[in-house]
């Protein structure tokens, strides 16, 4: 069975190219692709400013990072952003051993993400 | 006297009626000496809770015997003294045996399971299909928490397995029930896993994918491929790959921190 993973969509205030993406589950293999279609639908229609609030992400694998690193690169060549926040310590430590961190937009929280979209 | 397999490192003798003759004392040795020749097994738990008399000779080769099993790494424990044995006991300065004595308010699988004499175990078998994945790093994951794994060491486990499977499935070609194997041996201070890949390697797309990717010195981060296998490296305290025409299968200890 697919793992669960839902996505929920905000506005951000002031910044019409810009939503909000809380996750919450997990994120691995089987529902990679799904994910993959549904970000790089933003991305496509012109919504290139891009923050995902992990807090509720309980677990990536590799093959959600990759993705995750393939979504910074795209905003990235877009002029855009991929900002990641919240990310909880077990997933932070995968990020690290894979040696992914300086290649993502990481915060603390959605507020300092969101002020430096400024 | 009736021995039982507790667990694959823990044995158990039966104890019952009286122990008083020559002959008890050749039965209990005898069963003694056969298990310190099994090197798996670690511990001995004599239970004396239906022996109703025993002799001051048959208490004495009990402690020949625990020091013994002492001198073979194995550890005697005794469970269900009366207070009548253990007053002879004392009166014969048996103070080894004594020591080993798991009165009645202690639970004997948490003492074993907490002085890592014992192990549990969870075998499946999954068909090469990643969708199957999840359910298994799951349960893994919630039954390392249940047995009080920290947090992080279970998601280690977690991962492993995650990714060990994904790769064992991406590399096969099967298509059957049981095609991918996963066996979790777990005590108190570490988790063995072993992941199969039954496939025979004819079928197997890139047999040495796998020994290659845990055998290189690292992944480059913008790389699509081979960041799962590193995890896998980094995580576990020991990775080893055996090719057989049964199948590949990756064993990994992971040595718990928390």
């Amino acid at each position: 069975m697919q793992s669960q993973l839902t996505i929920a969509i905000e506005d951000i205030d002031r910044a019409p190219n810009a939503k909000l993406l809380r996750f919450t589950g997990d994120l691995d293999a089987t529902n990679v692709e799904d994910t993959l279609s549904k970000i790089m639908g933003f991305f496509e229609n012109g919504t290139i400013f891009l923050i995902a609030d992990f807090t509720n992400l309980r677990y990536v694998n590799s093959t959600g990072l990759g993705i995750l690193l393939h979504f910074a690169k795209v905003a990235k060549d877009k002029n855009g952003c991929f900002k990641i926040t919240n990310i909880n310590e077990n997933v932070y430590e995968i990020i690290e051993i894979i040696g992914a961190t300086p290649l993502l937009d990481i915060y603390d929280d959605v507020t300092e993400a969101i002020k430096a979209l400024a | 006297m009736e021995r039982i397999s507790y667990s694959p490192e823990t044995v158990m003798l039966r104890l019952s009626g009286h122990l008083l003759s020559e002959n008890d004392i050749k039965s209990v040795r005898k069963e003694i000496e056969k298990i310190e020749q099994q090197t798996e097994v670690k511990c001995l738990v004599s239970d004396f809770s239906e022996v109703t008399a025993i002799s001051p000779e048959v208490i004495k080769l009990f402690a020949q015997c625990q020091a013994d099993l002492k001198s073979h790494s194995q550890e005697m424990l005794l469970t269900g003294l009366s207070e009548e044995i253990e007053l002879l006991m004392n009166s014969l300065n048996m103070d080894s045996l004594l020591h080993n004595h798991l009165s009645k308010d202690v639970q004997l699988e948490e003492y074993l399971w907490s002085h890592d004499l014992k192990t549990e175990e969870i075998n499946c078998s999954l068909p090469a299909d990643i969708l199957y994945v999840p359910a298994i790093r799951q349960m893994a994951q919630r039954y390392l928490l249940q047995k009080g794994y920290s947090d992080k060491d279970a998601f280690h486990v977690e991962t492993i397995i995650d990714e060990l499977c994904n790769n064992a499935i991406e590399h096969g070609s099967g298509g059957n029930a049981d095609d991918i194997g996963v066996v979790m041996w777990i005590t108190c201070s570490h988790v063995k896993i072993i992941i199969t890949n039954k496939i025979s390697p004819s079928k197997v797309k890139k047999i040495n994918s796998i020994s290659q990717q845990l055998n290189s010195a690292g992944v480059d981060p913008h790389s699509t491929r081979g960041r799962g296998l590193l995890l896998v490296k980094m995580l576990a305290n020991e990775v080893t790959v055996n090719h057989s025409e049964s199948g590949t299968s990756v064993h990994v200890t992971k040595v718990r921190e928390g």
